[in-house]
């Protein structure tokens, strides 16, 4: 059972707990669509540190628009970015 | 840089250029992979990839501007550290002991 489906739109959370995260900082706090279900994974947030990552958590590949992350950005207005991104930063936009 | 943004967490700030030059790996950047290996992978399996890449983030801002596999071969010696298997001074003794039997070329 996943929450999101192919082209809902998705903010990633703004947080910085410490440890280890795999949502770089540039992306935290901005709009994409998921573009798709990649399978459940153990959460390497935990796997990090030794534990086991259960249960495992849906990740989905989330693309973003380059000209909405850069403010600077002067390539192609179609251009993307697609990060994977697990269920637990994500929120409905 | 924001006080939130941890060292490795560099996508967006400015950088040096890249070199493309393809170049061989030295002897000891290949012992450092089999090292990886030994531990991470099957039968011993001592530590996962996710534990690696914490361990190289938990690096200090000066060592994380090591080459890459010096930055590999900190970390695993933390994570050996951390779960009480080995210690540096043991490590480091090692090293000295083989140094010395190749006659201190390595």
């Amino acid at each position: 059972m996943t929450t999101y489906n192919v082209g809902d739109k998705v903010r990633v959370a703004v947080t910085h707990p410490p440890g280890h995260r795999r949502v770089p900082y540039y992306i935290r706090g901005k709009t994409g669509e998921i573009e798709r279900y990649c399978g459940a994974f153990a959460n390497p947030e935990e796997l990090a540190y030794g534990f086991d990552g259960r249960p495992e958590r849906p990740l989905y590949r989330v693309r973003f628009m380059q000209s909405e992350i850069w403010p600077d950005y002067d390539g192609p207005a179609n251009d993307s970015v697609d990060l994977e991104i697990q269920e637990h930063w994500l929120s409905p936009a | 840089m924001s006080e939130d943004r941890r060292t490795h967490d560099m996508g967006g700030l400015g950088g040096n250029p890249i070199e493309f030059a393809d170049h061989d790996a030295e002897p000891w950047q290949k012992m450092v992979t089999a090292i990886r290996a030994a531990l991470g992978d099957e039968p011993m399996r001592l530590m996962r990839v996710d534990e690696l890449r914490r361990a190289i983030e938990d690096l200090d801002e000066q060592e994380y501007d090591l080459p890459y596999f010096e930055r590999w071969a900190e970390a695993m010696i933390n994570l050996m550290e951390e779960k009480d298997l080995l210690t540096r001074d043991e490590v480091t003794a090692r090293m000295e002991e083989i140094r010395n039997r190749v006659g201190g070329k390595a």
